[in-house]
């Protein structure tokens, strides 16, 4: 099977390896898997005050498709807000991937990585929002 | 566990020599061998109830004789249709030994009979086993960066550790399957989801030379 130049690009080079940390408050992680392959793929994001991403990272355990994947879609969502980021679509990457049937489901497990960082994130945000009413609240008892 | 034999198995005949047919495939009296004429499952295939817990000796008995009556060899000089069916069947016998004798392949097939959720329906793990094992994952590399075979050793035993448990998890569930899979039959296939990752994991480290060579010197 012949793959594009991107994919091979992007998994001799991939973009934006590595971790943050999964604590802090700005960050949000994702860990998605397929269970017919086995692939693990970690994607994790870090917004400024304004849900902006400011950075982006994964780590993925996997096949060249499901690297190539995650490395493009973090380079995708650097400098997009949360809710511009929800809109990447698993199509998006097949499309520049060039990725072959089979491995479609590559471009899949990096769009619900995304989705799932972007909603640990949120997550954390809205606890934040909820934890400041709660104090608020017991400061006023 | 659900018994399900095949009543019309015995009724059966055979279309060539009118003989009374003792299985699906082929015929013990003139040797003609049959399309399945219905679909029929791998347990039927090898007359065994459907249920989890099989008898291997029977399994491989009726293996070996279905085997030998549908073996290629036997129809290399048969006409075309024969051969093409005796190659067929092979392969479907094959399938269906290879499916009920290993625990993880018989829990799934099982499974998807009794109604599923089959892996396409429902592809979630337990809880955290994602982020576990992309921590083994790091783990495995770092090992890897390092040369640290003693780290290798102990990732080896703790992911078998692991993957053992499994599937005296998958044993435990199948136990309690009984007609509709429900709840147990979502645990389950939530537990044949996660196999995938532990077999990966152990072949990363096997994959490894220095894994190898460690593996060898161990106790």
């Amino acid at each position: 099977m012949a793959y594009s130049d991107k994919i091979v690009d992007h998994f001799q080079n991939p973009r934006n390896v590595g971790s943050m940390d999964t604590a802090s408050p700005k960050v949000g992680t994702g860990i998605v898997g397929a269970p017919e392959c086995g692939d693990v793929m970690k994607l994790q994001i870090m917004v400024d005050d304004k849900q902006r991403i400011v950075d982006a990272k994964f780590k993925t355990f996997g096949c060249g498709s499901a690297i190539a994947s995650s490395s493009l879609a973090t380079e995708w969502i650097k400098g997009r807000t949360l809710d511009e980021a929800m809109e990447l679509k698993n199509t998006d990457i097949v499309t520049e991937l060039a990725l072959p049937p089979v491995k479609i489901h590559c471009s899949v497990l990096a769009e619900d990585a995304v989705r799932a960082a972007i909603a640990d994130v949120k997550k954390k945000m809205n606890g934040k929002q909820e934890n400041a009413v709660a104090g608020a609240h017991a400061a006023a008892k | 566990m659900r018994m399900s034999p095949a009543p019309e198995n015995s009724a059966r005949r055979c279309p060539q020599c009118d003989a009374q047919l003792n299985n699906w495939i082929a015929c013990d009296s003139c040797e003609s061998l049959f399309d399945v004429d219905r679909p029929v499952t791998h347990f039927e295939l090898f007359d065994l109830p459907q249920g989890f817990g099989i008898d291997h000796e029977l399994l491989s008995r009726a293996y070996r004789k279905l085997a030998r009556r549908v073996h290629p060899d036997r129809f290399a000089d048969g006409s075309e249709r024969d051969r093409e069916l005796a190659t067929r069947l092979s392969a479907r016998l094959n399938e269906a030994f290879q499916t009920l004798r290993d625990p993880v392949r018989r829990a799934d097939y099982l499974l998807t009979q009794l109604g599923g959720p089959t892996a396409a329906e429902c592809r979630e793990v337990p809880g955290s086993l994602l982020a576990e094992v992309m921590e083994i994952r790091e783990k495995i590399e770092e090992a890897k960066s390092k040369g640290d075979s003693s780290s290798f050793e102990a990732l080896h035993e703790a992911i078998t550790a692991r993957r053992d448990s499994t599937i005296h998890g998958i044993e435990a569930l199948c136990a309690k399957l009984d007609g509709a899979p429900g709840e147990t039959g979502r645990e389950l296939r939530k537990l044949l989801n996660s196999m995938k990752y532990f077999d990966n994991l152990l072949s990363d480290l096997a994959g490894d030379p220095l894994s190898k060579s460690t593996v060898s010197v161990a106790p």
